[in-house]
């Protein structure tokens, strides 16, 4: 094998073990969650995305989306931020400024405890929201990150 | 006042105050929300045949959590000094009284209904002005389709939807050129637009087409060069632009922070009586903003065709947060939260013809009357997102903005004594909620 050739294996190997951690990282702090009733059962990060930065205000199914996030210094919401959206919590404080004062949205609501975000799931149809992992899950279901 | 403009008065008064009564009664929007609650749980099924009309008007649902009343809010207090001509909120004398806030009540009563009132108040160099700067009704038939009547922030480039939110800029104020008293941005308009945002890929287009009227303000200046009224005491007048309609166009490619958009409207703005001056606006704005840095520019050209008066606006206003891009540890918290912030901005006035016969004005208003160049650099320490310490230094040349206001008027003919420089110090707060 030439050199060139194990240099690309070797960069393979690197992203795959790369794309590993980061996979455990988002599996390992966190989970996201919908109501046990929702046929949704797997959803790509960028929709998540879209569903907590209100972009996306309706499901597929047709129910409307109510995104639920942790107070703002949960450790979870810090690893949510970071893996899902893409920002600091900081950050997305500031995009939800923009938001509520030019009339275009209004954050998701910020609840104490993972059991309150579960409790809100679960009586909420078409409610997202994420827990730290290990939480017991009733009458709600954690979704597949892809 | 006008009968007419009583009548307009107590008329947005009474809505405002109906919608403010309005979204304040949760129970009201409790009761619909459990109601509602049933039918929301109808939708769940999955395999349900539907419409293409179905789709865009499916019936309204709302789940037990959806209804809500949220109250918002916008504040800033500062210190402004100049060393001569006023300018911002600043005099020679110290002003330490700048206070702007606001209040925001917006509510979601229904699944796609969202109402929204804001009013705004304004102290500066002693005068205060309350007003209601938007009360607006927003149906969502999609997320690419949503419809907005009432009183509305006329959407125009980066920041007219947020004029006075301290918290969502560099600097106090934003560059005059563009957001302040010139008319190439208005304070918002009556009226209905439509809104959206369509998702293609990775790709986002948020587009807005609106029409009404539009609330404008100008600067005694930029006013008498336009219009030939020269306005009463107070250097900024506060006028309708009828027939407003426009749209702006914003793409935000896959790239984090950057959004790149295109503005543009026509209105008719009361010139002399019975003679009205159609207005052109049209332009382009660049936002590419990061966690630690930013950098943003737009450009607006403004045509009036009465008078062949045309004027250039522009602006590049850059901040970092240089302490975050170093690798401190746990000691970043501290210190990443400091900004340095600068801003450059042109604002220049022309007037293609000769002044027309019986223009009730010197035959040539002062260049430095026409023109507006400022430079600025900041210093901010955001204790959170929604705090922020400041301290801004602006030096400004030539005088639409930085001038006396009505005592401006009897200078118009030669500059004379009227200083074409001005230093102004602003250190203050800004905060919202």
């Amino acid at each position: 094998m030439n050199d060139g050739i194990r240099r690309i294996v070797l960069i393979l190997l690197a992203s795959l073990l790369q794309v590993a951690i980061a996979s455990a990282a988002l599996a390992g702090e966190f989970r996201v969650i919908v109501n046990e009733a929702s046929p949704v059962k797997s959803l790509r990060t960028e929709e998540v995305q879209r569903y907590m930065l209100g972009k996306t205000t309706r499901w597929p199914h047709g129910l409307p989306v109510q995104a639920v996030d942790q107070s703002q210094n949960a450790s979870t919401r810090a690893a949510f931020s970071r893996d899902v959206l893409g920002k600091s919590v900081s950050a997305v404080k500031g995009y939800w400024q923009s938001q509520i004062f030019s009339g275009r949205g209004v954050p998701p609501a910020e609840l104490p405890t993972d059991e309150a975000v579960i409790d809100f799931v679960r009586r909420n149809p078409g409610a997202i929201g994420y827990v730290a992992s290990g939480t017991p899950l009733v009458g709600v279901k954690a979704i597949e990150l892809e | 006042m006008s009968k007419r403009n009583r009548a307009i008065a107590g008329a947005w008064k009474a809505i405002s105050i109906g919608l403010i009564v309005g979204v304040l009664s949760p129970s009201l929007a409790w009761s619909q929300a459990t109601a509602n609650a049933e039918g929301a749980g109808s939708n769940v099924s999955a395999g349900s045949t539907e419409n293409w009309w179905d789709r865009l008007i499916p019936p309204t649902s709302m789940a037990n959590d959806a209804a809500r009343v949220d109250l918002h809010g916008y504040g800033s207090w500062a210190w402004a000094d100049t060393d001569g001509n006023p300018y911002l909120g600043g005099t020679a004398d110290s002003a330490f009284d700048v206070i702007t806030g606001g209040l925001l009540v917006s509510a979601k009563a229904f699944d796609r209904l969202a109402i929204n009132a804001q009013l705004s108040a304004d102290t500066r160099e002693g005068d205060s002005d309350i007003s209601l700067e938007r009360a607006f009704a927003e149906w969502t038939f999609a997320d690419w389709l949503k419809l907005r009547g009432g009183r509305l922030p006329h959407p125009i480039g980066i920041y007219s939807e947020v004029l006075n939110v301290g918290t969502t800029r560099p600097f106090f104020d934003l560059p005059q050129g563009v957001y302040g008293p010139t008319g190439t941005t208005t304070l918002s308009y009556d009226g209905a637009g439509l809104t959206g945002s369509i998702i293609f890929h990775d790709w986002e287009l948020i587009y807005d087409a609106y029409a009404g009227k539009a609330i404008d303000k100008f600067a005694a200046p930029y006013v008498v060069d336009i219009t030939g009224n020269i306005p009463g005491p107070g250097s900024v007048v506060v006028t309708d632009a009828h027939d407003t309609f426009g749209g702006r166009l914003q793409i935000l490619p896959p790239i984090e922070g950057l959004t790149v958009g295109v503005s543009a409207y026509r209105a008719e703005i009361d010139s002399s009586p019975g003679l009205r001056v159609e207005r052109i606006v049209y332009g382009a704005q660049f936002e590419f903003a990061r966690e630690n840095y930013s950098l943003r520019a737009e450009y607006y050209k403004q045509e009036a065709d009465e008078y062949k008066t045309n004027a250039d606006n522009a602006y590049v206003m850059g901040t970092i947060r240089p302490l975050a891009l170093l690798p401190l540890g746990e000691s970043a918290t501290f210190f990443d939260r400091i900004e340095l912030s600068a801003l450059w901005t042109l604002y220049k006035i022309r007037r293609v013809d000769p002044v027309p016969p019986g223009f009730p004005l010197p035959v040539r208003t002062p260049k430095q009357l026409k023109n507006h160049r400022e430079w600025a650099v900041g210093l901010n320490y955001w204790f959170t997102p929604t705090f922020v310490a400041r301290a801004e230094y602006h030096r400004i040349y030539d005088n639409v903005f930085a001038h006396e206001g009505s005592t401006l008027l009897a200078k118009l003919g030669p500059p004379r004594d009227l200083d074409n420089q001005t230093q102004l110090v602003k250190v203050g707060l800004d905060f919202s909620f």
